[in-house]
Formats: structure tokens, sequence, C-alpha cells
């Protein structure tokens, strides 16, 4: 009887057709190279070939000729990014460094996802407060291999960060106003975060308080950006004299935004 | 399949399409011939995976039409699926009133399996829903929600059908329960933003702005990001009208600017493009996915025509800030407002929210307490838009800031352009006028207010402010002395206004015109009527208790004025008000040699209002009083004793006046006894012992406070003995054993100054930080605040510079510092090039005698850098006359001297007068205090090159 399998058909549309993506290389010939297949070796991928009869050959396929990489994305990345949020830069350091070592060779092949372990490790590395050497390093890497404009603008705004770290505050502001010139959104608000903290060292407070708040002012779906913004603009309120002001920002922090870390130091300066 | 068949079917079978339209096509003649069931659901079977339903459809009517006629089915014939198949395919084909025939039939015949039931209840809404039967189709959508597969999105068709049959709570109550239940994807995005149109729809604000933050945590999942934006626009733009700024706020932060919303909006396009190719290439379909690629299309295409129309919009960006800039505002944001305007007038030149922008530029840095660039702001905008119908709006809010902040100066500029060029906005020019002759007022130019108050009556006769003119024209008549004017003045008001709202002012102040007058027995008789006249808790009573004292003083009954003076005591009197009656009546018992009266007052008053300011007056007259009459120690131990009580306390900024009262007394030298030589006076070491004597307690010998006190004074007593290696060694013993937190305004002030002068700029920083951040309101805040802005300008930040100094006056009242904030203001403009504006308070510093020494050195010589800069013949002149008036007149300033030769050498140069030039700085080498002055080696060189220049001088001659 046909019957049932008329019905098949429809739970089969109604399940959809799931099929996991492959792991392979796409060479410039059309040849696609499944990624189990191959392993890497200098500067070529390198597929073992049996022998009829017994025995083996090795067939190389130079990397220049690989032009895209069919690749699901790593799950390391997601939990990388995840460990980040949650403050465990040095677990995130570990769990990305891999990837951005096993995409090395592919910086700039379609498909790799060697820009998003980049960008993840830089970031994990400013959050351990590794040395300003090798953030510098792992940032201007990606600066010349890279192509993503956000991943760019990150690295740049390490190198300001960099340099606001070790006192090089004319050099850091002149990045920043490279950086808020042209970078992509996130890029500019965190850079503007960045600008303030320097003004509030400098205590030049209108200064501060005024890049503190572009963050809320013009970058408003950025939510995550928002308590560091409150929290900056109250401590650069309070500096410039305007006490309500500054309350306010405080309490904007614990209210809006209380299970931030930010909350918890806004509770502990305003004293409410 | 098991049915036999011949191979002549068999062969026709290959080709299904010709043979089953010839059978179906047959008539009754060949009736008899009845393709076995089995057959034509095989066939019906290739249509569907040949993707042809309404073929399937026709062949599978044809099965329910014979087993409707009783024909038995084959077994295995599942005829309720048949019909639910044919539905289907009927619904694929389009042919929609058939596919809901068939279903209704099989409902109607209650089929035992619930999941048929359930997928042939979807269909049938679907069905309905797509022939515009919405009514109909709202109750079939909501029994096919008891499937717990399809209910989400039977919630869903259900809330879009009754949206479109016009049953919008319907709507709302399913769309709400479906975002309640339903997983977050991106249907559910969908449905949220159907929801947040019908809630705006309905006026629901409050639940549209909860759903728009629920849709803001999950930005990913929203496929139409246009729509999203427009939601947002429209619920900012309800909750601006309906008076909720931060709602408002909320809803205009979620929307993207113009490049980020066509870039994601693109991506999301090719998402959802890929979407419908996906499940167009994977699957047969059943009727929901199919309705799905209707909806992802029809998503798809609102998206687009949504980013073309965006596209087109060249003030998209403009539009949106200028509406944030506004929500900002509203919501006391003054600070963002103030970026978002500065944004809009910079970037979008075109706009026409520029013009607006600007009025709301200028009430965004007055709102923030920004006076100066609330002042360029408005210049800025009248000279962007000269005929602006904002303009005059703009103006009265910088005069109101200004007046707000005390610049009675720049409220009048702006109020005497707005009064000129706006004469026609007579909703405006009212209030200005009044402004304007409260500003005269404050400035103390009487006789421009008595014109200013004329002008306002004569211009509204009727207007609301007439009282008001007619009472401070007569104040400022009053006010420039004229008594008898004033006094008939006040009477005219009084006569017009006998229940006004100055009266009780106005009989006050005619009693006081007698008084000036010297008609004291006047003066009392209006005091006294009016004490009789008003409550005993009026405001007022104690400042005409005052001013009876002074009449009965005028009259010489000193035990009345005495009694009439305690009576005010008693009430409340403003602080100027309290220390002149303290003063009066410390004056009377003096004169009066009832010097135990005076100081039982003034340790009373000590007793009484410890935190008062004027204990410091208490413990000066205190001690003055008990030294004149020989009891130096006593007042000493008095003093110290008041300020013990307070030496560990950092907050009270006032100890440290009382700490310089108690190292005055103890550095002065001991008066000889008469015919008996003078004493010795005591050494250094001694009088720091007795510091700690009087200072250091018991109890307080362990406060850093105390200590730091303690140093501080010998610091003051080390200064006033001359010695400044002792004085500066005391301070540095400060600076480093202390944290700026430990310690009162007043050292800090004095720690940042040192520091300062020292060079060492983040030291000081940090100790005037502290003043203006934790010591805001103290006394000694203009320390801090002027001692940020010389750092400021030193780091040649001008604009920052300027607003420090501003600050020093407008918010620390500058009670120390008036003289370097006003010189520091006049140096932050000359830095910025506002060369007018330095020049005139240049001219105040040079001009006030009271500030007479390196100020006025300085101001002279920055007088003639403005004129030197101007440039012109006659300005170098007066540029010279600047510079000469400095090494003749103030020849002790040599710091000021050297400068001062070498410009004035430069000026008679540029003027051609090189042999002037020459003697000027021949003079300036004869004089030996100059010699290491590093100008002096610059004017040899000069020199050199300029009698390069001169003709040949005889021996002997000029030299």
């Amino acid at each position: 009887m046909h019957l049932p399998r008329t019905l098949a058909i429809v739970l089969l549309a109604l399940l959809g057709a799931a099929t996991l993506p492959a792991q392979s290389y796409v060479l410039n010939n059309g040849t696609v190279l499944k990624a189990a297949d191959v392993k890497l070796s200098g500067n070529a991928l390198v597929q073992e070939i049996a022998l009829p009869g017994g025995g083996s050959a090795e067939r190389r396929y130079l990397l220049n000729t690989v032009t895209r990489l069919d690749w699901p994305e790593p799950e390391a990345i997601p939990q990388a990014a995840n460990q980040l949020a949650a403050g465990q830069a040095k677990e995130a350091l570990d769990t990305i460094t891999p990837v951005y070592r096993q995409f090395g060779p592919f910086t700039k092949t379609p498909g790799s996802w060697w820009t998003q372990a980049a960008a993840l490790r830089l970031q994990a590395l400013i959050a351990t407060k590794a040395s300003g050497a090798e953030i510098t390093s792992a940032a201007r890497e990606i600066m010349t291999s890279a192509t993503d404009p956000e991943a760019v603008g990150t690295a740049k705004l390490a190198l300001a960060q960099v340099d606001a770290r070790e006192g090089r505050d004319s050099l850091a502001t002149a990045m920043i106003d490279e950086i808020v010139s042209d970078a992509p959104a996130g890029v500019r608000a965190r850079a503007w975060l960045l600008r303030g903290d320097l003004a509030l060292k400098k205590q030049a407070f209108e200064d501060a308080i005024e890049s503190y708040l572009r963050v809320p002012a013009f970058f408003g779906t950025l939510d995550e950006l928002m308590p560091a913004a409150l929290l900056g603009s109250a401590r650069a309120y309070k500096g410039y004299g305007d006490a309500s002001r500054a309350e306010r920002a405080y309490l904007d922090v614990m209210d809006t935004y209380p299970d931030s870390a930010e909350a918890a130091v806004a509770k502990k300066e305003s004293g409410f | 399949m098991t049915a036999p068949r011949n191979s002549d079917q068999s062969s026709s079978l290959r080709k299904p399409g010709i043979v089953l339209a010839m059978l179906l096509a047959s008539g009754p003649a060949m009736a008899q011939v009845s393709i076995p069931i089995p057959n034509i659901l095989a066939e019906a079977e290739t249509f569907i995976k040949n993707r042809q339903p309404a073929d399937a459809a026709a062949l599978l009517d044809r099965v329910i039409a014979r087993a409707d006629e009783g024909e038995a089915m084959p077994d295995g014939v599942d005829m309720d699926r048949i019909r639910l198949t044919a539905a289907n395919n009927h619904f694929r084909a389009q042919n929609l009133p058939r596919a809901a025939e068939v279903l209704n039939g099989l409902l109607a015949k209650n089929p035992t399996s619930t999941a048929l039931v359930a997928e042939a209840r979807m269909l049938l809404g679907l069905s309905l829903a797509l022939q515009n039967k919405f009514a109909e189709a709202i109750p079939v959508f909501a029994a096919a929600e008891q499937s717990p597969t399809y209910r989400d999105k039977a919630m869903l068709y259900g809330a879009m059908s009754a949206q479109q049959a016009g049953k919008v709570e319907e709507a709302i109550a399913a769309y709400g329960r479906l975002l309640a239940t339903s997983p977050r994807d991106r249907d559910w995005a969908d449905a949220a933003l159907s929801l947040i149109n019908l809630q705006l729809k309905t006026g629901d604000l409050p639940s549209a702005r909860r759903g728009l933050s629920l849709l803001r945590g999950n930005i990913p999942l929203v496929d139409n990001l246009a729509g999203l934006n427009v939601l947002s626009l429209q619920l900012g733009d309800e909750l601006t009208k309906a008076n909720d700024p931060a709602g408002a706020l909320t809803a205009y932060r979620t929307v993207l600017f113009k490049k980020d919303i066509i870039d994601q909006q693109l991506r999301r396009n090719a998402r959802m493009e890929a979407d419908i190719k996906r499940i167009q290439d994977f699957t047969v379909g059943d009727a929901t996915q199919m309705d799905s690629v209707r909806r992802i299309n029809a998503r798809l295409e609102q998206a687009k025509a949504a980013v073309e129309e965006i596209k087109k919009l060249e003030n998209y960006d403009a539009t949106l800030l200028f509406r944030l800039g506004n929500a900002f505002q509203l919501r006391g944001g003054a600070w963002e407002a103030a970026l978002i305007f500065e944004e809009i007038i910079q970037k979008y030149p075109e706009a026409p929210e520029r013009e607006q922008a600007y009025l709301g530029l200028v009430r965004a840095y007055s709102e923030s307490g920004r006076l100066e660039k609330t002042r360029l702001a408005a210049e800025r905008f009248q000279r962007a838009y000269p005929n602006s119908q904002f303009g005059a709006q703009a103006l009265y809010l910088a005069a109101a800031a200004a007046g707000q902040r005390g610049d009675t100066s720049a409220q009048l500029e702006f109020l005497s352009i707005a009064t000129e060029k706006y004469r026609d906005n007579r909703e405006l020019l009212e209030p200005m006028l009044m402004m304007k002759a409260n500003a005269l007022f404050s400035l103390g130019r009487y006789p421009e207010v008595t014109t200013a108050a004329q002008e306002y009556l004569a211009s509204f006769p009727q207007g609301k402010f007439i009282e008001e003119a007619a009472y401070i024209s007569a104040m400022a008549v009053l006010a420039e002395g004229e008594a008898s004017a004033a006094a008939h003045a006040i009477n005219t008001y009084i006569e017009s206004y006998p229940q006004g709202k100055f009266i009780e002012d106005a009989r006050y102040r005619l009693a006081a015109t007698e008084y000036a007058k010297q008609n004291y027995k006047a003066a009392l008789e209006g005091t006294q009527s009016w004490l009789a006249d008003y409550p005993t808790e009026h405001p007022q009573r104690g400042e005409v208790y005052s001013l009876q004292g002074d009449a009965y003083a005028g009259l010489n009954e000193s035990d009345k004025a005495i009694e009439s003076y305690r009576n005010a005591l008693l009430l409340p009197l403003s602080d100027e008000q309290l220390g002149y009656v303290l003063d009066e009546l410390t004056r009377l018992y003096q004169a009066k040699r009832d010097f135990d009266s005076a100081v039982d007052m003034w340790e009373q008053f000590a007793n009484e209002r410890p935190d008062h300011p004027y204990v410091i007056n208490a413990a000066y007259w205190i001690g003055r009083i008990r030294s004149r009459e020989g009891r130096t120690d006593e007042a000493l131990s008095r003093v110290a004793d008041i300020t013990a009580r307070y030496v560990t306390d950092a907050q009270r900024d006032s100890v440290e006046r009382l700490l310089i009262e108690v190292s005055s007394m103890l550095a002065k030298p001991p008066r000889a006894k008469r015919g008996e030589p003078r004493p010795e006076p005591p050494t250094l070491d001694q009088l720091f012992a007795r510091v700690d004597q009087l200072l250091l307690t018991r109890d307080n010998r362990d406060s850093a406070t105390a200590r730091a006190r303690a140093l501080f004074v010998k610091s003051e007593i080390a200064g006033l003995r001359k010695e400044p290696r002792v004085q500066a060694e005391y301070l540095d013993r400060i600076a480093s054993t202390n944290s700026p937190d430990t310690l009162p305004p007043g050292i800090l002030g004095k720690l940042g100054d040192h520091l300062l002068a020292k060079g060492e700029l983040d030291l000081a920083r940090s100790f005037y930080t502290e003043i203006v951040s934790a010591h805001p309101k103290s006394i000694f805040a203009d320390y801090g605040y002027v001692g940020l802005g010389e750092i400021a300008l030193r780091e040649g930040n001008g604009n920052e510079a300027l607003r420090l100094f501003n600050n020093a006056i407008d918010l620390a009242g500058a009670r120390f510092k008036l003289m370097e904030a006003t010189i520091g203001q006049a140096k932050a403009l000359l830095q910025l090039g506002r060369l007018d504006a330095a020049q005139n308070l240049f001219e105040q510093v040079a001009g006030n005698r009271s500030w007479r020494g390196p100020a006025t050195a300085e101001s002279l010589y920055s007088l003639g850098e403005i004129q030197l800069k101007r440039g012109t013949p006659d300005d170098i002149a007066k540029a010279q006359a600047h510079f000469q008036r400095i090494y003749i007149s103030y020849k002790r300033y040599t710091d000021w001297v050297a400068k001062a030769y070498l410009r004035s050498a430069e000026a008679f140069e540029k003027l051609g007068q090189n042999q002037e030039a020459a003697n000027a700085l021949r003079e300036m080498l004869r004089d030996e205090r100059l010699t290491d002055y590093p100008e002096t080696a610059t004017a040899k060189n000069k020199l050199i090159s300029l009698e390069a220049t001169l003709p040949a001088t005889p021996a002997g001659g000029n030299s």
C-alpha cells in the first residue's frame, strides 16, 4: 500500500532535511578535500593514498590553492565568547587558542574562522592583563591579516588600551581619534569609553562626561556597554561638581543593570 | 501497489497524465470501466511527487466520490487520510473553496485520529483565512490550539485572523497567549511586532513599551528590522505626546541609524531568501509550511520596500537624532541632548531639523549649567539663522541660564540683543524686558533699571508684571541713595497697590528711607507700625527689628537699640543681617564698656550655633576684647579652645580660619611693658611647642587631621615670621604624610598652591581635585577651581580653564581667590583668542586698587600683548604704553619688568623706532636685578642686531 509513503513524504517535509555540514577544503580547481582525509603539514595539505597491492603514497596540495573552507562554526567560538562575558578570561583564552592556531594558515581564506578566533583571543589577552607586547603583537597580527572592519577596529582599540595602560596617553588618544572616525559602531562606542577613562584620569571632567555619554546618546542599542558608560559618567559628574547628576547616574546603573559588576561598584562609591 | 493490471495499462501508466486524463474525461459510455482505487492512488502519489497538486487533488476527489457513493475501499485505505491529502493538494493548487469543503466533510465525520483532526483544522483555518473568511477561521484556529503540534501556529494564525477580522481585542489576547508560551523564534518576534502594532493602535502604550523592551533583548530574531524601526519611532512619538520621555527614549534607542538599518536588513533579507529556498528545495510542503514561505515572503517584500524607502530618506538620521535629542532633553539628559544636537548641526547642514537643533543646543547647554557654551551656541545660532523664528527663544533661554549661574552681565547681553532684535515677539518680549530690569538691578545699574521698567510699562500697560515693574523702579531709586525720591516712588506704589505683593517690604523700605534721611523718629514709627500690623512669624520681622535698633541708635537710645537688636537676633535673619546685628551689638556694648556682655553674647552664639561661619567672628571678638583688657593668654586659650572642638573634623572648613587667627596671635611679638625693655620674642621651637599644647589634646592627638592642622599652624607661623624654608618644609610634611581625603579643604588649598608653585602639577592636581569633588560647598572651594584652572591653562586647555575659573566665581563664590579667578578668566580668554573679553577683564584687574601688585603688572603686560596681537600702529603704541608702565611703576615685580622691557623694545621696533627700542634694552641691561633672567640674554642679542641698524653715535653719546 502506498499511502504510508505519501504520509512519509509529508512528515519528511515537516521535519526538514537536516544534514550536518562537512568540514572541507575547496581548492582552486574545484577539488573538495574532506578535513578528515588530509592533515596539515608545512605549507600543504597532505592526503595519504593507499596504493593497490599495498603500501601508500602522499599527495600534497599547497595551501595557496585552497580558495574556500566549508566549515561549521567551531563550538569553541561561542563558548569562549560566553566565558569572556562571564569574566572567565583565562578559560576563554585556553578555549580559543587552539582554534586560533588551527585556522592560522587560512587567515584570509573565505569560510575561515581565524578572524573571529583571533579577535576573541585578543579580548581574552586584554582581560587577563597580558603583557603589552603580547597584546600589541596579537592586535597587529589582526590588523595585517584580517579584513573584517569590526576585528580590525577591535585590534586598534586594543593598541589604544595598551598605550593607555602604560601611560602613553597621547598615543592612545591619537588611536582613539582614528577609531571614532571610521570604525564600526560597537568599536566606536568602546573607544569612547576608553576616551572617557583617559579624560577622567586627567581630571578633564567635562571631556570625560561627554565621552562616556556618547554611548547612551549614539549607541543606545549596545546595552552591554551601558553600565560602564553610566558608571564613568557618574564619576566624571562627581569630579565636575554636579553631585545631583552623579547621584542619578549611580542610581541608573544600580536600577537598570542591577546584576552588572558596575552596579556593585556604583553602590560602593555612591554609598546608597 | 498490489492490484493486477494488463500490459496495455501498464504501458499507459508510464504516462500517467495522459491515461488519467483520458479516464477522467471519459463519458457515461465508459462508466462501466472502473479503475482500481490503488491504481488511482498510485497515480495521485506520482502527481504529488511531481508537484502537480491540482492533478493529484482531482484524482483523490474521484476516490472520495466513489467512497461517498458507497463503493467499498480496499483494505488499508484510510479515507480520512485520503480526504486530508486531497484537501492539502487542493490547498496547494490554490483551490481553497474545495479544500475547505473537503475538510469540513472530513471533520463532520468526527475522525478518531487527533493528529489528523489537528492537521485538518489547521488546513481548514488557513483555507478560510486565505479566502478572507477571517471570522470563520478564528474558531477553527482556536480549536486547533488543542493540538500540541500545531498549538503555536494555531495561536499565531488565530491572532492574525482576528486582527484581519478587525477583532483587535481578540487578536491582542491571542498574541499575548502565543508570546507567553511559544518558543522564541523568528515567528515569535514577528508576532511580537504585530502585537506592539495593535497595542499602539489601541493606545495601550505601557504594554507596547514592555513589548518593545522584550524585543530589544531578542533583536537577532527580528526579520523585519525596518518594521521594528517604524514601530519604535511611532511608539516613541506616542510616548512623547503622553509625556513619558523615559519611555520615548527607550523606544527611540531601539531605532538604528540609516547605514546600520540598511546593512542589517539586507543581511536579514538574504537570510530570509535562503530560508525560502531551503523550505522549497527540501520539502514537498504541507499547508503550514507553504504558509510559512508565504509569510516569510511577505516579510521579505515588506522589508525590501522599507529598505528602499529608507534609502530615499535623506534626513532619516537627522530626524531620528532630533527625536533622541528631544527625548533626552525632556528626561533631564541635557548633556546627552547637547551631544546629539551638536551632531545634527555638524553633520547635517541641509537638514530641516538643524535650525531647531540649535535651539535645543542652547537649551541643553543652559540646562547642563555650561554658561560659556550656552553663550557660544546662542551666538552660533544667531550667525547661522539670523532670522530664525526660534532666535528669541534661544536668547531667552541663554539669558535665563546666565541668570541662574549669577552671570548677570552675560544675561544682560543676551537680553539686550533679544529685546532689540525680536521686538515683534510679544510673547517673549514681555518676560525679557522684566528680566532685563532685574538684571540691571543686580548689576547695580539703577538708572537703567528705571528706564527698563518704564519701557516695560509703556510696551505692556496691561502686562503681567506691571506691579513688579513699578516696584523695581522704586527700589532702583532707593538703591541710588535718593531717599526722598525713593520715598515718593514707594508711596506711589503703596497707593496703587494697597494689597500688593510687595506691600510689607514697601512699608519697611519706606521706614528705611526715613532712616536714610536721618528722620529717626519717623523711621522708628514706621517700624513700630509695621511690627504691630504684621504677624510675629513674618519672615521680615527680624530685619524690621534691626532697622528699629538703627533708629534707636540714631536717637542715641542705646539700651533700646540693644533691646531691638537682641529681638532681631531671636528671629530669622540672613547671614549678612545677622553679622550686621552682632557687630552693632558688639559696638554698642564696647561703647558702654560692657565687655562681658559682648563676650557673653559671642560665647552664647558660639555655643548655640557651633557650625555657623560666624563662630570665627566669635573667636575673633572674644580674643580681641580680652586682649584689649590685657588678657591675651586668656584670649588665646579661648580661641584655641573653640578651635580644638573641631580640630579632628576635616569637614569643618571654618576651623582653618581660626587656625590662621591662632597663628597670627602666636606669631605676634610680645608687647613691651611700660618702662621695661621689649622682651625677646619666643623662638620658633617654643611657638611650635605652644601650638601642640593648645591644639593637640590627649583625645585628639591620634587624629591625622588634628596633627595635620597643628603642622599647618606651624607653617603659617613660619610664614609670618618670614621663615619661608621652614614654612615649605612643614607644608611638604603635611603633603607627604597625609592622603588628600584626610585633609580639610583649607589645608588642601594651601598645599595645592605650594605644590603648584614648586611645579609638581600632578600632585597639586590631586589636592585641588579633592577640594572640588569632596568639599564643593566649602568656603575654600575656590582654591580647588582656581588651582585646576591654572593647571588647565598651563596644559593649553583654555576652554576647561575658563570653565574652572568661572566655577571658582559662580559656584564657589571666590571668597579667597577672586583676584586669581578673574585674572585666570582673562588669561583663558586670551588663550582662546577672545581678545575683547580678555582685555575687559585684564582692565578690571589692573584698575582694582586693592589688587595692586603682581596681578596689576601681569594684567598690564597682558593688555600690552593683546594690543600687540591687534597689530595696527595705534594698537602697538598702546601696547608700548602698557609695557612702559610696568618698568616705570611696577619695578618691584622684576619677572614682569624683564618681560616688559623686551616686549617694549619689540613694540618700538615695529613702530620703526629702533633708537627707542635700543634705549629700552640698554636700560634693561643696566638693571642688575635682571641679570639672571633669561630675557636678559635675549635682550643682549637683540641689542646687537638693533645697533647694527642705527647710525653711528659719537663717543660718549647715547649708551
